[in-house]
């Protein structure tokens, strides 16, 4: 939109060549801020003569303005820029100009500071999070902007695990691999290239630890924390329907777009309760050759707990950036390339003083390297169909390795998970102590490829801005996969597949095409906005079996904005918006659900435990089960929202309805199978007697069916939002210096399943596991609601440079219902197949009476999560020596009031946390 | 065993009588009208009875005087009635000094469901005379043919290797005769309890009074006379029947245990061994599908239990259902747990685990166990470890060893005792 702008100046200037006259100058400007150096961007320059403003222009990108063909005379020149200082000046003009100009930023009228996420004015629901609120913030990683967002909060950073995102979720979300696509449903673009997440794989198999699930990406989507927010200049976190521009998203969109030129050097040195933070960056230009170049480093290093440094994690990115222009007269032509690299290490060892051999440790690096190359070629005439043509590319390849190696002494005799062929054979016992050891290697390559068109089009007052464009993106592993000796795994216990190379997976292609037309109608004084678009996504190389196999989804979006005139009141125009839409939103699943791993299940026939040795002998039978699942759909989440704006005198409040609703969110559903096996009798044979292992042609068997329950992929995850999300941002009150910002949200979310399932009962009667299985169509998710409001005030205090803000953060109450279920099947099925309606005289059956499941009556009612409590955080920022020192601080829970309250007959005490800070140096040279 | 009770049937119907002989031609007292009363358990108060048979003994001249309820083939002159909460026998029998005893079997209630167990009344020596003599109100007891068992020692805890880390497969019981008789362990059930000391909650409905929540129950096979003990002996049963000193040089051999707990578990991440030397227990019921051990911080409790019903009925009719509020941290979880209970009435023995920091209850009706043993102090002690909790030896008599028995493990056991089993 700047860019159209300037466009629109730029060509403004050039129309004024057409009255030129002899003796004229051209007239260029340079506009930069006196502080940093920065070049201001569309700062307004204008010529005035006998009082009048007869030549005007912006500064462009460079802060450069020009004016061409000016006849010579006396002049005032006038430059304004919101924010800072007017500039006046006298001209004589005789010659032409260059000159450079440095504007000071405005110290009395501060409107413009904004510590908070603003809401946005476009035509959906959004948050915009620029610069100034960062630093005031002063965040270790992208997770804390989180905090900043209609029900957001602040919390301590974790940064030892996997930091997802989480949008419109009471109570901040829940963790579970079934209700992974919330958060990985939410699509990251950094200067506009998509962060590829689909071809992740990385995790260990059979890894069961709580501290390994925290710490595994897989199907988790972005993890935040790997994002540094130092080379950031503006996040948009879209929480509406975006633009059908932006696919492989079910919830919403965040775009990140960073700094671009300057000039300074910035130093960042930040140290908190958990984390220490380095950053430099430097912004270079040339505006000769209209190149900005900009150089970012930063380092992380945090730990679970200040106390403990064994378990840490550490991060270092390092980005390069180049912006190039080239103008003709008719077209601008510009080039931004970036070069990244993101490291993320986990690393965690078990004290040395209690490690045997000092040999547990687990260690996960992730070195992800980036290319994005844009192209950029808009027209310089405002009038034209032509708009511009964006072209974005993304490369990106991540080397990541996860090893974890533990001394591993077993409790009792154990299975070695080496069969890799169906059928009958021999197991092999492990040793008691051996040094498993397990590896991945994980290199997950994505690609994506993206082409824009924005046309103009008018029909009678109608203007229709047109969005037309292509996208294509590739996923594809090239790693080694789970790496491992099935004789000596770490995870001997709960490895069900065998070691396969990723690159074995075939790769996912997603093409996509997309059109839109935002229409602006003006209907008197009123404005009505129209933004419909539709997208058809498809996936490439699957194979025909595949539901997906050449399907086409059609995600239609739809969002509207009506702009009433404004009213008049008193000195000030007050000003009313309501905006709404609807869409569908759609997302492939990933190559791990398309292609899992292959399950072997080894069944025991014969455990022949021998007291001697030499006569030992494990026999069993393996199936090998492909859990690929061919019916599975893309997930699908519909959404609509209704806004309202009401501004006056720079205090704004909107408020946002929305209703989420997906029924096909990806889970892990259920198959049962039946395995036939052989249970060997060896009280057929004298112990005594025997001078080698048993031969199973002297022992007795009896036939038998197992009924096993694996999981597959599925699309069988509900997951419903609805809620309120408000936010009134206040005019700085000027006595007070103030402003009040107040947001929150009431929200409400299902987490649940839209399928049923079989289930069976782990139980051993009479020797044996029961010999059903359940199909229930409970519902197996609760509903949770929450409700929280911030409270913040913030105050600017130009002469003293300081700039401080309290944020009280109330959460009213959160709540958590299950849903009411009946705990009895539909149908059982027996070892056979058979499938029987499960009746009340089922439930007096020895067996089936365990397919029942009871539940206390209790449950169903509404449970409290967390009771009102109330945080207050201090903020502080404060610039020294002529700005080029900023030194800040926060405290968190600087007070906490935690009330204690009565619940189910027990006085509940809530205990508030201690208090977390941190303080930071910025140097800015 | 049906042999067994035709020829008793027969001995007590020759010596019925023999003793009437006797009475008439040698027996000149004057008779006596001997009432009395006998409440069914305080747990069994609504109970049918299904077996009833009364035996006054005259200690002087050994005639029997028989009255049976079921069969109704009592002489004339004992004679037994129902009443609200328990019986009323009566009986016409000669003055003199008897001995009594009534025992039979009852059906109750525990949970809406029913129950069977064997009862018994007894009085040594009783003095009978005048018209009408009416005995003190007495009160039945449970009672099973293997009272006597008791628990000589618990080893959960399991052993550490050389390297310290936690080796738990060498897990036994030893169960010791403590009668002076020969019992028989054939359908003894050792059962592990379901709930925990160190967490008590309000579970409903609450049947801890009338029953045991089990979370396994293993039976030692056997027609009923396969598994002799002597008294004073025991039996070692193994959680594995394995010469554990293979895999940890720290623990014991148990490749020669008397049984051990098989699982068959079909399963390769959490197999069980089976040693052909060991016979296998019969599992009856466990709540999971993998191998057995037990609570190796010692928060479970332990009962020996003989049971009295065949397999079937039980897996089928002693289902219990207990709902309960899980609380922590100023949130409640409502919770439910399915399970199998065996009546206080079938159980010989029980042994209650815990520790100091974190008692909180018993998970057997203070009948059962009055009090705790334990391993370690606290929760996670490393210092429990190779521990076993052991019965103290009251005294030895005639070279038999009499172990301590007082239904209050506090003061039963030797708590962090060394293993008996665990050599030097």
């Amino acid at each position: 939109m700047k860019f159209l702008c300037i466009l629109f100046f730029l060509s403004y200037g050039g129309l004024q060549e057409t009255i030129a006259i002899p003796d004229t100058y051209n007239i260029k400007i340079t506009i930069r801020d006196s502080v940093n150096k920065e070049p201001l961007f569309l700062s307004t320059v204008a010529l005035i003569l006998n009082g009048k403003q007869i030549y005007t222009t912006s500064s462009n990108d460079f802060g450069i303005a020009v004016l061409n063909n000016i006849p010579g005379g006396d002049y005032k020149l006038h430059i304004t820029f919101i924010g800072y200082k007017n500039y006046h000046t006298k001209l004589h003009l005789t010659q032409d100009m260059n000159k450079e100009i440095y504007l000071s930023p405005e110290v009395f009228n501060m409107q413009e500071v904004v510590i908070t996420a603003k809401e946005a004015k476009g035509i959906t629901s959004s948050s915009i999070i620029n610069r100034k609120a960062m630093e005031h913030l002063q965040p270790s990683s992208f997770s804390d902007l989180l905090e900043l967002l209609p029900g957001g909060r602040s919390k301590d950073p974790m940064l030892t695990k996997v930091n997802n995102i989480h949008l419109r979720e009471a109570g901040g979300g829940v963790s579970g691999d079934d209700f992974n696509i919330a958060s990985k449903g939410i699509a990251f673009t950094i200067d506009g290239a998509l962060i590829n997440t689909g071809a992740d794989m990385f995790y260990l198999s059979g890894e069961e630890s709580h501290n390994h699930s925290q710490r595994s990406t897989v199907e988790k989507g972005v993890d935040m924390r790997t994002i540094s927010t130092d080379a950031i200049e503006q996040v948009e976190i879209i929480r509406g329907i975006p633009s059908v521009e932006y696919g492989c998203l079910t919830s919403g969109l965040v775009n990140i777009r960073r700094k671009s030129g300057g000039s300074n050097w910035h130093a960042r040195f930040k140290v908190d309760g958990s984390s220490k933070l380095i950053y430099l960056g430097k912004g270079v230009e040339f505006p000769q050759q209209k190149i900005k170049l900009n150089i970012d480093i930063d380092w992380l290093g945090a730990n679970a707990d200040p106390r403990n440094n064994l378990e840490n994690y550490k991060r270092l990115t390092f980005s390069f950036r180049l912006g190039k222009h080239w103008e003709t007269e008719k077209n601008t032509f510009s080039y931004y390339g970036n070069i990244d690299y993101a490291g993320s290490f986990n690393t965690d060892q078990i004290d040395p003083d209690i490690n045997h051999d000092k040999t547990d440790s687990y260690k996960s690096r992730i070195n992800r390297f980036g290319l994005i190359n844009n192209f950029q070629i808009s027209s310089n005439r405002e009038n034209s169909f032509f708009k511009s043509l964006f072209f974005y590319s993304s490369v990106n390849f991540s080397k990541d390795k996860m090893k974890e190696e533990r001394f591993c002494s077993l409790f009792r005799p154990m299975i070695a998970p080496n069969s890799t062929e169906a059928g009958e054979h021999d197991g092999v016992y492990l040793p008691f102590q051996f040094i498993g050891s397990q590896e991945v290697d994980n290199r997950p390559f994505g690609a994506s490829m993206r082409l824009t068109a924005l046309l103009k089009i008018y029909t009678g007052i109608l203007r229709h801005d047109l969005k037309i464009g292509l996208n294509w993106q590739i996923d594809k592993n090239y790693g080694k996969g789970q790496i491992y000796n099935p004789l000596q795994p770490s995870n001997y216990t709960s490895i069900s597949s065998r070691p396969r190379p990723y690159y074995d997976i075939p790769a996912g292609h997603d093409v996509s095409l997309f059109a839109e037309d935002y229409l602006h109608l003006p209907t008197g004084k009123n404005t009505f906005e129209l933004q419909a678009g539709i997208r058809v996504n498809s996936q490439l190389n699957l194979p025909s079996n595949y539901k997906l196999h050449h399907k086409f989804y059609i995600d239609p979006r739809i969002n509207a904005k009506w702009i009433f005139p404004s009213l008049p009141v008193r000195e000030n125009m007050i000003a009313f918006e309501l905006g709404g839409g609807f869409g569908w939103h759609s997302m492939q699943p990933s190559l791990s659900q398309l292609y899992p791993n292959l399950i072997y299940d080894d069944i025991i026939q014969l455990n022949y435990y021998h007291n001697n040795p030499n006569y030992r002998r494990v026999q069993m039978v393996t199936y090998i089960f492909d859990p690929a699942n061919q019916n599975l759909d893309i997930a699908r989440n519909f959404k609509w929202e209704i806004r309202g704006n009401i501004s006056y005198a720079d205090n704004d409040l909107s408020v946002t309805f929305f209703k989420e609703k997906m029924n096909s969110g990806f889970r892990t559903g259920t198959i049962v199978k039946p395995l036939l096996y052989k249970l060997y009798d060896s009280n057929s044979i004298d112990p005594d007697k025997i001078q080698a292992p048993p031969d199973l042609k002297d022992l007795t068997y009896m036939q038998d069916t197992l009924l096993r329950i694996y999981g597959i992929n599925t699309n069988g995850t509900r997951l419903n939002k609805s809620g309120i999300e408000f936010q009134f941002i206040s005019k700085r009150i000027q006595a007070l210096a103030t402003r009040i910002t107040i947001s929150g949200a009431y929200l409400r979310t299902i987490y649940s399943n839209s399928e049923g399932f079989y289930s069976k009962s782990n139980k051993v009667i009479d020797n044996h596991p029961i010999p059903y299985v359940g199909w229930y169509k409970d519902p197996e998710g609760f509903i949770r609601r929450s409700f929280n409001t911030n409270f913040i005030f913030d105050t600017y205090l130009p002469k003293l440079k300081l700039l401080f803000s309290f944020s009280a953060q109330c959460h009213w109450f959160s709540d958590q219902q299950t849903e009411r279920k009946s705990g009895i099947p539909v149908y059982y099925m027996d070892k056979q197949g058979n499938q029987y309606a499960y009746t009340e005289k089922s439930t007096k059956d020895m067996y089936l009476q365990w397919l029942k499941v009871s539940y206390n009556e209790t449950l169903f009612d509404r449970s409290k999560l967390e009771h009102f409590n109330l945080n207050v955080n201090l903020k502080i920022t404060k610039r020294l020596y002529q700005d080029r020192i900023n030194l800040a601080l926060f405290v968190n829970r600087l007070l906490s009031i935690h009330p204690d309250y009565h619940y189910h007959g027990v006085k509940v005490r809530q205990i508030g946390q201690s208090p977390y800070f941190g303080m930071e140096l910025n140097f800015n040279i | 065993m049906k042999q067994k009770n035709i020829f008793s049937a027969v001995l007590i119907a020759c010596i019925t009588v023999f003793s009437f002989i006797s009475c008439n031609d040698d027996d000149p007292n004057p008779e006596s009208r001997v009432s009395w009363k006998i409440a069914f358990p305080e747990v069994a108060d609504n109970a049918q009875v299904v077996d009833m048979k009364v035996v006054f003994t005259n200690i002087n001249t050994k005639s029997e005087y028989t009255g049976q309820f079921a069969t109704k083939a009592a002489t004339n002159s004992v004679s037994i009635a129902m009443e609200n909460d328990g019986i009323a026998i009566t009986a016409t029998i000669p003055e003199g000094l008897y001995k009594i005893l009534a025992e039979g079997k009852i059906n109750y209630m525990i949970d809406s469901a029913f129950t069977v167990a064997t009862i018994r009344a007894y009085q040594e020596a009783v003095t009978v005379s005048d018209v009408e003599f009416k005995m003190q109100d007495e009160t039945f007891s449970f009672y099973t043919p293997s009272q006597g068992f008791v628990f000589e020692e618990i080893y959960f805890t399991g052993s550490t290797t050389p390297e310290n880390k936690q080796y738990s497969a060498d897990q036994y019981f030893k169960i010791f005769n403590n009668s002076d008789q020969i019992l028989y362990a054939d359908g003894l059930a050792i059962a592990e309890s379901e709930f925990m000391t160190i967490d008590k909650q309000d579970y409903s409905p609450d049947i801890m009074n009338q029953s045991f929540s089990a979370d396994f129950i293993f039976v030692i096979p056997g027609n009923g006379t396969e598994h002799p003990v002597e008294p004073g002996k025991s039996l070692v049963i193994a959680l594995q029947g394995s010469n554990h000193l293979e895999a940890n040089p720290n623990s014991i051999d148990l490749s020669h245990a008397d049984f051990e707990f098989y699982d068959v578990t079909n399963n390769d991440k959490f197999p069980d061994v089976q040693n052909p030397a060991v016979p296998d227990l019969d599992k009856w019921y466990s709540s999971t599908f993998t191998y057995t051990s037990l609570h190796n911080r010692g928060f479970k409790s332990y009962v020996l239990a003989k049971m009295q019903i065949d397999k079937e009925t039980y897996l089928k009719d002693y289902f219990y259902t207990a709902t309960y509020e899980f609380k922590f941290n100023g949130q409640v979880f409502p919770m439910s747990k399915d399970t199998y209970h065996i009546p206080n009435s079938w159980i010989v023995d029980a042994v209650n685990c815990s520790i100091e920091s974190d008692f909180q209850w018993l998970v057997t009706d203070p009948s059962l166990d009055a009090g705790w043993t334990h391993c370690g102090k606290v929760d996670h002690d490393k210092n429990r470890y190779n521990k076993s909790v052991r019965r103290k030896i009251r005294a030895v008599e005639n070279g038999r060893t009499i172990l301590e028995d007082t239904n209050n493990s506090t003061n039963d056991f030797e708590a962090d005792a060394e293993p008996s089993l665990k050599k030097r």
